[in-house]
């Protein structure tokens, strides 16, 4: 008992999520090799599908090469400069590194929630849903400003008082945690582990372009989140997976950037500024009110 | 289950920050050993031979300007870096590496020991080093209770900002 309230170093953190860092690659090859045998034994296996894993590899390098030369010394300044008015006095042991992972989920919740909702947002994010294939390679497929998004919410941990580099290792653990969601190969777990905990099943929903899984499960480590705030969705019809409009290509430079092209593309198209902002911050889907009936001239009769 | 979800954002938002705010206070009212026991602290070994607090001081880049150490045994003065009520301070010409810094006086304890190294003389407190007993890391400001020490030696290592 008296570890959990030992402090905890900054090296040891950073030892540990080198360590996990490691072993969620080692698995996730492991889990990978497991599904492209299925996808053969089943007859499912294609140059398109191998295709698709390879570009989602390649966004994760131009995701991490943008992430190491921009987004990891922004999230260095933004927290080390947002703890400068942390509301609590915490202190670095594992009670609340506990405590900080719980709710870094709960921040990524709400992060997740509005790259799904804000189109600006979602023009990133819909890189991650716009493969119509689920398994481990698909959670490694990332668009260029992710981490941009992330920032805005996991700011708050350090506000409330943990120490930067505790928020930081805790926000990149939820990430890690979902690695192992992208896959076909788990069913369902115990209902127990299914009811507090983010699943495969589960996050196969919000991978889902069916109507009723659209926008649902949003949570990173836990779905109680997603059944609280009323976003949570069950497994039971088969999932159509990806965007409700779907891609089409596994060109890597396609995948990577659509999102942001379609967004630019949809602005300039959508007719005065007020609707042009909006088009940035309304959820993917919107359109544009058509001209009210008493700007048009009347129908002669 | 039975419970009904929220629905409305402005609800969703009030619990969000409820369970922040709480996991916050939750957080930071773990303290760690040396908080209920100052006693015996991780820092600060006590040292037969020795009467006092002494302080080794490592790291010092220059030596421009002056080493000067202020020892603080109330938390809201060591916060403050207050000027006023500390319970000793000394200043010495700065030496390149380690220096040693002796309070033969200070024999009760708990202390918290800071180190400002002022290199252009100025007796101001401006970015250049600093350093305070418990310090983990550059943009680390212990509370008194981590930065605690008891009459022994104890050892500082310095950070410089500029
Ligand atoms: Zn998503």
């Amino acid at each position: 008992m008296e570890t959990f309230f030992a402090t905890v170093s900054a090296g040891t953190l950073s030892t540990l999520e080198g360590f996990i860092n490691d072993w969620v690659v080692y698995l996730a090859i492991g889990i990978f090799a497991i599904e492209l045998l299925k996808y053969l034994v089943r007859g499912k296996m294609s140059w398109r599908l191998l295709g698709d894993s390879g570009t989602n590899l390649l966004t994760q390098a131009a995701y991490l090469t943008i992430s190491y030369t921009v987004f990891y010394s922004l999230y260095g300044a933004v927290f080390y400069g947002a703890h400068e008015f942390a509301l609590f006095e915490i202190e670095t042991t594992w009670v609340s590194v506990i405590v900080c992972i719980i709710l870094a989920d709960l921040t990524y919740y709400w992060g997740h929630r509005f790259t799904h909702r804000v189109g600006m947002a979602w023009a990133t994010h819909e890189v991650h849903h716009s493969s119509p294939n689920f398994n481990m390679s698909v959670a490694y497929r990332f668009g260029p400003l992710d981490d941009a998004w992330a920032i805005l919410f996991d700011v708050w941990l350090v506000i409330i008082g943990f120490d930067p580099l505790v928020a930081f290792f805790c926000s990149l653990f939820v990430l890690q945690y979902q690695t192992f969601l992208h896959t076909e190969i788990v069913k369902k777990l115990p209902w127990p582990i299914e009811f507090v905990m983010n699943t495969p099943s589960h996050h196969r929903v919000h991978h889902g372009s069916n109507p009723e899984y659209l926008d649902r499960n949003y949570g990173g480590m836990f779905i109680v989140w997603d059944r609280l705030f009323g976003t949570f969705a069950e497994e039971r019809s088969p999932v159509v997976y990806g965007l409700t409009r779907q891609i089409g290509t596994v060109n890597p430079v396609i995948v990577f950037l659509h999102g942001h092209y379609d967004l630019l593309r949809n602005v300039v198209k959508t007719p005065g500024l007020g609707n042009k902002l909006r088009r940035l911050v309304m959820p993917p889907g919107w359109e544009p009110p058509l001209p009210s009936r008493a700007t048009h001239p009347a129908p002669s009769d | 289950m039975g419970l009904r979800p929220i629905t409305s954002l402005a609800v969703s938002a009030v619990v969000t920050a409820a369970l922040m705010v709480g996991g916050g206070w939750l957080a930071s009212s773990v303290r760690t050993a040396t908080d209920s026991s100052p006693k015996a602290s991780s820092q600060g070994n006590r040292d037969p031979v020795h009467e006092g607090l002494r302080v080794d001081v490592s790291g010092v880049r220059s030596e421009l300007g002056n080493i000067v150490v202020t020892v603080y045994d109330e938390a809201e003065a060591l916060a403050s870096y207050s000027t006023e009520s500390y319970v000793a301070y000394r200043s010495q010409q700065a030496v390149t590496g380690a220096m040693t810094i002796d309070f033969q006086e200070l024999t009760e304890g708990p202390y918290a020991v800071t180190v400002h190294h002022d290199e252009n003389a100025n007796w101001a407190y401006d970015d250049e080093g600093w350093s305070t007993s418990g310090q983990r890391g550059a943009y680390d400001e212990p509370p008194f209770e981590r930065a605690a020490v008891m009459p022994g030696s104890v050892s500082l290592e310095m950070f410089y900002y500029d």
